[in-house]
């Protein structure tokens, strides 16, 4: 019945609202954003963000991201490449509530602490487009959970 | 593929205290202050706002009631003092403009009668009579979390899917034949809701 989430709590309803803010992060930081749109406006489930390039060899990658009432989160990430990874937010036995589902895969067993800190959502969301973004220009996928910047 | 002279962009430090400062510096108090309370859907006293928006408690406050005069922001007087949230209409408006938009009155029909089954589907699986009941069930560790989070979002699309079809024909000043006379009758009758037009989006 619901869609396949690894989400275990109360989190609430899907907070439109939040997710537009987060299109336009993305937009106004981005030049690569190719284009920002909600699954459906009757029954909308996530905002899809497509950008023009992707890490390493992918020719275009997208952020599935979902946004939920009680401030909880998940930012999908996948490419051409067929890379996932996942900047989550939400209530999950044996793992930390903030956490990030690791590259190439993303399995929901195979999790570590998230480096993002942020709570709200037009921060989270430059935090999550800054850490995409040096992994892009550096075609890595080493750092991606990194929050420091080495020099 | 790799751009080497934007490397110069890259933060320093850390990422999320970076995130705060390129905010900062985008946006005026006011655009914070409003970006923050549109995503507030639980009361907070103006010092958390202010604290979330990276201002001064009186500049929170002051942009807080601006707010509440347009609509855009319920206040909820307590004995502790005066909290603050986003006005739940404007959620619901938003949402039913891009209906309008977007949908004809037969899809938003459409729309409803299936989530009134998704619905049903629910209540016979759980045996439950409403969301709240479930929320009550639930415990860490069980199954049916996403369900519930599914269920949450069908009783809310229900509300927005039924006001869009009540308001689909909703033209109390008669502005369309208004608007048809204006223009020599160019405008032809369009097939979409009658607050599809309006444009006072801000994000």
């Amino acid at each position: 019945m619901a869609p396949h989430t690894d989400i275990e709590g109360n989190v609430g309803p899907i907070d439109d609202v939040a997710l537009d803010q987060i299109g336009s992060v993305f937009t106004r930081v981005d030049g690569l954003v190719e284009s920002v749109g909600f699954d459906s406006h009757l029954d909308p489930t996530k905002l899809g963000i497509r950008l023009a390039d992707g890490i390493g060899e992918a020719t275009w990658c997208r952020f599935d991201v979902r946004w939920f009432q009680r401030g909880y989160y998940s930012f999908h990430h996948i490419d051409e490449q067929e890379v996932n990874f996942r900047y989550d937010y939400h209530p999950k036995p044996d793992a930390s509530q903030r956490h990030f589902h690791r590259p190439p895969e993303a399995y929901s067993d195979d999790v570590e602490q998230s480096c993002i800190t942020a709570t709200d959502p037009m921060i989270v969301a430059r935090a999550v487009h800054s850490l995409w973004r040096r992994a892009y220009e550096t075609a890595s996928l080493v750092h991606l959970n990194d929050a420091d910047n080495p020099r | 593929m790799t751009d080497a002279e934007s490397t110069d962009d890259r933060w320093e430090g850390d990422v999320n205290e970076a995130a705060v400062k390129d905010w900062t510096a985008d946006t005026t108090t006011f655009e914070r202050v409003r970006q923050i309370i549109d995503v507030t859907a639980e009361p907070q006293s103006a010092s958390e706002i202010a604290e979330r928006a990276r201002v001064s408690e009186p500049t929170a406050r002051k942009h807080l009631s601006a707010l509440a005069e347009t609509g855009r922001v319920k206040t909820i007087t307590t004995e502790s003092g005066t909290r603050y949230m986003r006005a739940p209409q404007m959620l619901a408006m938003r949402r039913i403009a891009d209906i309008h938009r977007e949908h004809t009155k037969e899809e938003i029909r459409q729309a409803i009668q299936d989530l009134k089954e998704e619905r049903r589907d629910f209540q016979d699986h759980y045996d439950v009579a409403d969301v709240d009941e479930l929320t009550l069930e639930l415990e860490p560790g069980n199954e049916g979390w996403g369900d519930l989070t599914r269920w949450q979002q069908v009783e809310q699309n229900l509300e927005i899917a039924q006001a869009a079809l009540s308001l689909y024909d909703f033209d109390p000043d008669d502005s369309r034949s208004a608007a048809a006379r204006a223009s020599d009758g160019r405008t032809a009758a369009r097939d979409r809701g009658a607050l599809g037009d309006d444009t006072a989006q801000t994000a």
